[in-house]
């Protein structure tokens, strides 16, 4: 399916699982977050930063146990580029050709930071510089 | 034998030549020395970096103070310069009339023309009139799109919006129908409500059509003449924009002032001409070099010019230890450039080029007091000093220790607050001239280019090419090459432009301008400095005035270690039938100890 901008609205674990088979379509950047009480706000303003940004991204919770979220993103991206959410509001930024060392990151973070890791992850992704 | 050691006291650096000198003539070089000159070149506080500088040479060679017998200093070139710049013209916008700071991520596309409304007062408008909807920063993307929505389906026609918040992208991917959004307006409160009002947004990669266009402007608020006449700089600062807006108040007025940058006398021997400063630095050029040699230079009293070199001559008065009216001016070299101006009253932070014009003076002074110096380094140390040889004399000798020069040779000493040039004649005579205008000039131009507050960076962007950060992983040079790198560079590098410096630092050089402006802001600078003066210098001291006639030119002084300045004034004297090439002083030193080795090898 050629890529539309409706496509934002529709970034799921689903539509992740169905490109991961044709990763020449769609390329996007991954989040994997921890799904906790409070988390909701977060991924909006991530989700925000992207899309002001007009870069695609999936969506997807944690597995128990999971660790290393961010880095796992990264990996999983056709981009390489991944965002991870602990339940701490912690907020990883990683591109996987920098290892697991994380690009940027922030800890329990508000709103505002959130939007930010969102808008830099974009930036990221089309080689803009990064922002504060 | 004697140990000698010669020492220049330049503006920037000192420099020291050390050697023994045979009863037979034959002078044997040891070592030299450089270091930053302490104080105003001509001070006593200059002892401190003279003696630094000996025992840098001394220690060298595992000699001390006691194994030297004669220090010989410059006779300094008593020549000061300063530089200052003036805007010639300033656009002032009032009444918030427009938005330009072209903001990254806008949304939508095309113009559309209403209303200015804020988004609480959409719902009282009536079905059929066109707005603009104004979005301050209490509302959320979410929220204005339904509202936008809502209004549309009630047949409102709503045409373009203008958000305080980074969220025109956002708004516009969930409207029903999609309209040009310029985001990112900070000062949204100033937005004049209730006004006819265009929003245009290009695709990306491209740029405004109508707003840039005076006539645009005029169609789409059906303007008169005069009123098109009036608006022509609000459409000239929106040039190359990807997005604008335009509002047209009550009493809106947009002004471009010429201020009145004055006229400059110059006073030379055949005759006194006034020049209008907007005649531009060409013209100025011309009447300076008609009215050679020159007896002063001052400006029209009340205006900017006039101003300027005031403050020119209290600066140098004060240096000088004299009064500012006996101060006389003996060389100018102006510069038109642009200078990035704060639109005033504007609603987004935006800047506009406006034109300037920039002027380094050069006045000649009495002795500078070496002897004070002279007096202080004997009783520091107990060796005898003299101070021998006028500055530019020794500079040619010591340029003519460059293998493959001979007599008659021309110097150019490149530096930091003048521009010389000097000559020996195949007989032994010397001419020598000093012009206004050298490597200070050059870096604050570069400054005024890209705007920049810091006088250090732009000082670095001078000396060092820059590269793009494109990847985590390489950079892009200044020729297209391409450096790779087996570490990711930091994330506070990616995506900047970046200047090398040395032992591989990368410094961002924190302004947002593309690679090729920060280039061409600095190769210009370098070009309308020592380019111009490089020619205007020569000229002075060859015999007719004709510069084909020179065959070797050898460039010596801080300035031509730079990396690119040499090479652009080689170009172009090599237009002109000249050969011209950095020193190479002693084989070893490159440009650098002219005047230190010339004052050893003067030494009978």
């Amino acid at each position: 399916m050629p890529w539309q901008p409706g496509w934002y609205f529709l970034s799921d674990e689903a539509v992740a699982d169905v490109l991961m088979e044709n990763k020449a379509y769609r390329p996007y950047i991954k989040i994997i977050y921890r799904d906790f009480p409070g988390v909701d706000p977060l991924l909006a303003q991530i989700r925000a930063g992207l899309e002001e940004h007009s870069v695609p991204f999936a969506f997807s919770a944690a597995a128990a146990g999971q660790e290393k979220l961010g880095y796992t993103a990264s990996m999983e991206s056709p981009l390489r580029v991944g965002i991870g959410v602990d339940k701490n509001k912690n907020i990883a930024l990683f591109h996987a050709q920098a290892g697991d060392v994380p690009i940027l990151a922030i800890e329990d973070t508000d709103d505002s930071g959130a939007r930010v890791m969102g808008e830099n992850a974009g930036r990221l992704v089309m080689g803009l510089p990064l922002v504060e | 034998m004697k140990i000698v050691a010669g020492v220049d006291i330049g503006n920037a650096t000192t420099e020291v030549a050390l050697a023994r000198v045979y009863t037979s003539g034959q002078r044997d070089f040891l070592s030299s020395a450089i270091v930053p000159t302490v104080g105003i070149k001509g001070t006593v506080e200059n002892v401190n970096s003279v003696l630094r500088a000996l025992e840098d040479a001394l220690t060298t060679v595992r000699l001390r103070f006691n194994d030297l017998e004669l220090i010989r200093l410059n006779e300094a070139t008593p020549v000061i310069g300063d530089v200052a710049m003036e805007t010639i013209t300033e656009t002032i916008v009032t009444e918030s009339s427009m938005i330009g700071h072209n903001p990254s991520t806008p949304g939508g596309m095309g113009l559309g023309v209403g209303t200015t409304t804020d988004l609480a007062s959409l719902d009282s408008v009536k079905p059929g009139e066109k707005v603009i909807v104004v979005i301050d920063r209490d509302y959320g993307h979410e929220f204005t799109a339904q509202a936008i929505n809502h209004a549309l389906n009630r047949g409102v026609s709503v045409e373009g919006a203008i958000v305080q918040k980074d969220d025109a992208v956002l708004i516009n991917n969930r409207l029903i129908k999609k309209i040009p959004i310029v985001d990112e307006v900070y000062h949204i409160g100033e937005v004049p409500r209730q006004m006819p009002a265009a929003v245009e947004v290009a695709q990306p990669g491209h740029s405004v059509k109508a707003l840039s266009n005076p006539y645009g402007i005029a169609s789409v608020f059906s303007l008169s003449p005069e009123e098109t006449q009036a608006i022509i700089p609000m459409a000239r600062a929106l040039i190359g924009n990807r997005s604008a807006v335009v509002i047209k108040t009550a009493s809106s007025e947009i002004k471009e002032r010429r201020i009145p940058a004055g006229i400059l006398t110059v006073e030379g021997k055949r005759g006194r001409v006034d020049v209008n400063i907007e005649e531009g630095a060409d013209r100025i050029l011309e009447v300076v070099e008609d009215l050679q040699p020159i007896h002063n230079v001052y400006g029209q009293p009340g205006t900017n010019v006039g101003g300027m070199m005031q403050r020119i001559s209290h600066y140098l008065a004060e240096l000088t230890s004299v009064a500012a009216e006996e101060i006389k001016i003996k060389d100018i070299l102006a510069v038109d450039t642009m200078v990035q101006q704060p639109v005033t009253g504007s609603l987004a932070d935006e800047f506009v080029s406006e034109n300037a014009v920039a002027l380094a003076a050069m006045v000649k002074t009495s002795r500078l007091p070496m002897e004070q110096i002279a007096k202080k380094i004997k009783s520091e140390t107990g060796i005898s000093v003299e101070i021998a040889g006028v500055e530019a004399e020794m500079a040619v000798l010591g340029a003519l220790t460059t293998p493959g020069t001979g007599m008659p040779l021309a110097i150019l000493d490149l530096g930091a607050g003048s521009t010389d040039a000097a000559i020996i004649s195949k007989d032994g005579d010397f001419q020598s001239v000093h012009l206004a205008g050298a490597g200070e000039m050059v870096t604050m131009l570069i400054a005024s280019e890209l705007n920049l507050k810091d006088r250090n960076m732009a000082e670095d962007i001078k000396r060092y090419p820059v590269a793009k950060v494109e990847s985590l992983f390489h950079i892009r040079l200044e020729d297209g090459r391409v450096r790779f790198f087996d570490q990711a560079l930091s994330p506070k590098l990616f995506a900047k432009v970046i200047l090398l410096k040395e032992n591989e630092e990368m410094v961002p050089i924190g302004v947002n301008e593309p690679m090729e402006r920060v280039i061409y802001a600095r190769r210009k600078s370098k070009e309308k400095v020592f380019v111009i003066n490089s020619l205007r210098a020569l000229k002075r001291i060859v015999p007719t005035g004709n510069i084909r006639l020179l065959d070797f030119v050898v460039m010596v002084g801080g300035s031509a270690l730079d990396f690119e300045i040499p090479e652009m004034i080689s170009n172009e004297l090599s237009r002109h039938g000249i050969v011209a090439g950095r020193g190479n002083i002693r084989a070893i030193e490159g440009p650098r100890n002219a005047v230190a080795t010339g004052l050893v090898l003067s030494f009978r």
